[in-house]
């Protein structure tokens, strides 16, 4: 696995930043002169440390300027991974809705940032085109939250909701951003099917699973899951931007490599799991991992050994600890540093089906965002394939260390300043700071 | 503190080693306390030098390289410790967590060995690696250490805790209280453990726990009372005082143990039924207690019984009490003071203040005057303005003071009102009584009058309960009164309005706050309240708009974080 390399996904948007502060003193966006001076006006300041009052909401504040054509930055590794908004009316309309801190800068101010930018590890990235945001979730209401679907929602970004006939039917192509959450792609319903035998949510879950399944032509919802996890694949390869968390994360890599080998349980199939499953496994096709072996017992909702954590095997179970976010070249490395910016290094842990990624499985060319010291596994993962990426968060809410189904879901506007919910929005923005054409 | 810490350090050479080992062990233990924990663990390395088999110095050194991730340390004074005196067990416990911390199982296996060599008929080993075992979640060796534990001293109840954790994390709810059981016949001492670790039992797994605790045989007492227990926390209390009282132990010291900690506990809890559960059990108790503690046992049996809402039978215990003049001092004027304030919340307080009168001799200058002034509240609520003045006229205390302070606001002598209620401050006594004294005064200063009968008249009936009455009342003195006031008295009459049920007048109320006087100190108030009257009839759209137009009017308002939170859910961004 790489911690460290340079992606180039930026561009000529660098190229030309380092250009403007290296003329800072005479070229300042919003100077006289400047060529962005009719589009910049005067900026303000967001301020991502712990002067800022609400972190979440602050990620919809510079959504919506980039959305409106405003000239917006990315501060990264200054001052938490601040923003730079124009400021007009509707920015201090929001910023004053949300209660998200801002800061006036002058013509003075703004030199004096860019030049702290120009003498530290840090890095100005213009955001450029608000990201068409997917959640791939299903019609009906599950028994546990989705910490994406509530971190949008509270940052006032938009997004829309597809799920397996959107994607069979090609219509991912529409999207620049598409997250996956609780989703089992190994079509087993989480592997439930004994814990929560009879429970109504359960029923109706695995019955509109079936429905989709044979609406859609799929032998079962296995068949059908597997179909999904390639068009994802084949989403990223074309030069999406995939972000998954918890049980998505390894279950879209199980898929994946079970291309060919039945991985489902009997009460998924029809069949049992191939008794050779593991060493069908094809990892060529996965994206993240290889070499992990599949829990065979379709009574523990476990489903390989990729998860460090196994919160649902009681034998195996790991405890909680705090994951530490790499501190990267933000000159060198500005695509991996917008995934990490935060104003806290250090963060607790929390579970999920799929909690971390055993670093054993991992592939070399994975690039390891956070990681709990010392421990088998890492919690953030990212890396790149064909003209896309995709980027792994283990766990299923950072705000609810022990997120039990059934559980109330999380308030947001009682976590505002969120380190966990932040790397889910830096995810959401990341896409705003890519230049190159994004799909065929 | 650096600086004071080399100085301690410096000191330590020059002491006797024992003295030094004391000397290093309390500033460590200020120096963990004050959150220096590398200083900390120097000082408790330090005292464990002095000695080496000084438990206390031992615990600390193991809390605090446990933040300070020097576990090595710990781990080699424990060793060194043991080397000097091989039954030390604080040592031993330390060895064997520590290197299960650092990950070196197979060190931390060896260890567990020597300890179990060194004292074969000791289960305590078994016990920590159980428990090591349990805490991070590997239930099979936690089980295999029992299982162990069990064969070697042939005892099923042997570690009976550890097994019923074990099964608790399998969800094996049935067995774990099999275990607790076990574990509270042969130590009683565990029962609040057991309590513990069975009350996050789901709800279709409690029938099950209940008859593994209650049924007959071995155990059957204990069991019972822990189910008993068990039941107090899932809110059965009834069925609980029935199932504790049908399984007392004998009369004795145990007995008593028993009825105490389940009144105490049942006390704590809401509800009517809790109470009345307390309340028999306290009875019961009462009877049986030697004549010392018996009075204050009947006097908290009684305030239980008020609280369950049985004054009769709150009576019937206080009244032999409060008319034996041989009885405790502190009993009686206790029983007397429940039986006056029994009087004043049944709405009698003539016959408070009669009772008050009859038996002040028993009673402390203090606590005569904190009842004088529950009787003039009892006064006030039947708008006996004169009376309630007269029930507080020997009071000169500060509480006094505030209590006179609403007594002239009603009689509408407002300067005067407002300056006894000033001077009771906005910071003393229970915080929502602070808070009222703050806003009457604030009310009081925006009306600037020194008298308005008619103001009193108003609030007078708000004390009286009758809030509607208020608040039409209230409407033509804000009229009246105009300037700062007209908004503020508005204010209060859209409250008195919402309290009375009234809410469309409430709404028009907080509306016209809202438009007339945009620019005044309730307007943030007012808006907000006005938003939450749209959300309350449906209107989401309205109350949005009504919040976003609250907080960019008054982005600096104290209530604006507030109203951003009801925004948020208006709008469904949040639950």
């Amino acid at each position: 696995m790489r911690r460290r390399g340079f992606l180039g996904v930026l561009g000529g948007a660098l190229g030309w930043l380092a250009a403007g502060v290296r003329a800072a003193g005479a070229r300042l966006p919003g100077a006289p002169g400047s060529g962005r001076r009719g589009q910049a006006g005067s900026l303000l300041l967001v301020p991502m440390d712990e002067a800022q009052t609400n972190h979440l909401k602050a990620y919809g504040v510079a959504y919506d300027a980039v959305k409106r054509g405003g000239h917006t930055e990315w501060l990264l590794n200054y001052r938490g991974g601040s923003f730079l908004v124009p400021d007009d009316g509707a920015v201090r309309r929001a910023t004053t809705l949300a209660g998200v801190t801002v800061e006036g800068l002058d013509d003075g101010g703004l030199l004096s940032v860019r030049g702290t930018i120009e003498q530290n590890n840090m890095e100005q990235v213009v955001l450029e085109r608000a990201p068409r945001v997917a959640i791939y979730a299903p019609p009906f209401a599950q028994p546990w939250d989705d910490a994406v679907t509530m971190a949008l929602q509270y940052a006032d970004i938009p997004f829309t909701r597809v799920w397996d006939p959107e994607v069979i039917g090609g219509e991912l192509g529409g999207y620049d951003w598409l997250h996956l959450h609780h989703e089992d792609f190994t079509g087993q319903d989480s592997k439930f099917y004994l814990t929560y035998a009879g429970a109504p949510w359960l029923a109706d879950m695995v019955q509109a699973d079936q429905a989709t399944a044979r609406q859609l032509r799929f032998a079962n919802v296995p068949a059908l899951k597997k179909a999904v996890a390639e068009r994802l694949r084949a989403y990223v390869e074309n030069g999406g931007f995939l972000f998954a968390m918890c049980t998505a994360t390894e279950t879209l890599e199980l898929a994946l490599a079970a291309h060919d080998v039945d991985i489902a349980a009997a009460f998924a199939d029809g069949t049992p799991m191939d008794p050779d499953a593991d060493a069908k496994l094809d990892w060529s096709r996965a994206m993240a991992c290889q070499n992990a072996h599949l829990e065979k017992n379709p009574a523990i909702p476990v489903f390989s050994d990729i998860d460090g954590h196994q919160v649902n095997n009681p034998a195996l179970r790991q405890p909680l600890g705090a994951f530490e976010l790499f501190n990267f070249s933000a000159k060198i490395d500005p695509a991996y540093t917008m995934l990490v910016q935060c104003h806290r290094q250090v963060i607790p842990d929390f579970y999920g089906v799929t909690t971390s990624f055993t670093r054993r499985t991992l592939k070399p060319a994975d690039v390891v965002l956070a990681e709990e010291p010392g421990a088998p596994w890492v919690k953030y993962i990212h890396g790149d394939l064909g003209r896309g990426t995709w980027t792994y968060l283990g766990g299923h809410d950072p705000e609810d260390p022990q997120h039990q189904i059934g559980a109330p879901p999380t308030d947001l506007s009682l976590h505002p300043t969120s380190p966990g919910y932040r790397l889910i929005l830096n995810n959401v923005l990341f896409p705003a700071a890519r230049k190159r054409e994004l799909k065929t | 503190m650096r600086a004071r810490a080399r100085l301690a350090a410096l000191l330590l050479v020059l002491l006797p080693a024992r003295a030094a080992g004391q000397t290093a062990l309390a500033q460590a233990l200020n120096l963990e306390q004050q959150g220096f924990l590398g200083g900390a663990a120097a000082f408790y390395a330090a005292a464990l030098r002095a000695e080496p088999n000084n438990p206390i110095a031992m615990l600390g050194l193991e809390r605090v390289s446990q933040q300070t991730g020097w576990r090595d340390s710990a781990v080699a004074y424990a060793e060194r410790a043991i080397a000097l005196d091989s039954t030390d067990n604080t040592a031993r416990g330390v060895e064997v967590r520590q290197l299960r911390a650092l990950g070196r199982d197979s060190l931390a296996a060896a260890a567990l060995a020597r300890w179990r060599a060194a004292d074969p008929r000791d289960p305590l080993p078994y016990r920590e690696w159980a428990q090591l075992s349990l805490a991070a979640g590997r239930l099979d060796e936690a089980r295999a250490a029992v299982e162990r534990a069990r064969e070697q001293f042939h005892g099923a109840a042997v570690l009976a805790p550890e097994m019923a954790r074990v099964l608790v994390a399998e969800g094996e709810w049935r067995r774990a209280a099999g275990e607790w059981r076990a574990a509270v016949t042969a130590e009683p001492q565990v029962a609040g453990a057991a309590a513990f670790g069975l009350r996050p039992a789901p709800l279709e797994a409690r029938d099950d726990i209940l008859a593994t605790l209650t049924a007959p045989g071995t155990g059957a007492g204990p069991g019972r009372r822990l189910a008993a227990d068990l039941l107090l926390g899932w809110d059965e209390a009834a069925r609980a005082w029935v199932l504790l009282r049908s399984e007392l132990p004998p009369p004795g010291p145990l007995e008593m143990d028993v009825l105490r900690a389940f009144a105490d506990r049942a006390r704590t809890l809401e509800g009517a039924a809790a109470q009345r559960a307390a309340a028999e059990a306290y009875e019961l108790l009462a009877g049986i207690e030697p004549p010392g503690a018996t009075v204050a046992t009947r006097v908290e049996s009684a305030r239980a019984y008020a609280a369950a809402g049985d004054a009769a039978a709150a009576r019937r215990l206080l009244r032999p009490l409060a008319a034996d003049p041989s009885a405790d001092p502190a009993g009686r004027s206790a029983a007397i003071a429940v039986m006056i304030e029994l009087a004043v919340r049944a709405g009698d307080p003539g016959g408070a203040a009669r009772q008050l009168a009859s038996d002040s001799a028993a009673l402390t200058g203090s606590t005569r005057e904190a009842l004088g002034r529950r009787i003039a509240f009892g006064w006030l609520r039947l708008g006996e303005v004169d009376s309630a003045g007269a029930s507080i006229a020997a009071d000169s205390s500060l509480d006094g003071l505030e209590v006179r302070g609403w007594i002239e606001v009603c009689r509408g002598n407002l300067a005067a009102g407002r300056e006894a209620l000033a001077t009771a401050g906005a910071a003393g006594g229970e915080s929502a009584a602070a808070a009222e004294r703050a806003a009457t005064v604030a009310l009081l200063d925006a009306v600037g009058r020194d008298t308005l009968p008619a103001l009193g008249a108003a609030l007078l009936l708000a004390v009286r309960g009758d809030s509607a009455a208020a608040a039409r009342a209230l409407v033509p003195v804000a009229r009246r009164v105009g300037g700062a006031g007209e908004p503020a008295l508005l204010a209060w009459a859209a409250r008195f309005a919402t309290a009375g049920g009234d809410a469309a007048g409430a709404e028009a109320l907080w509306r016209e706050v809202a438009e007339r006087f945009p620019t005044s100190s309730v307007a943030p108030a007012s808006e907000l309240a006005l938003a939450r009257a749209l959300e309350r009839r449906g209107d989401l759209r309205g109350a949005q708009a009504q919040l976003e137009a609250m907080i960019l009017a008054h982005p600096q308002s104290a209530l604006v974080p507030q109203a951003r939170r009801e925004l948020d859910r208006v709008r469904g961004v949040v639950p």
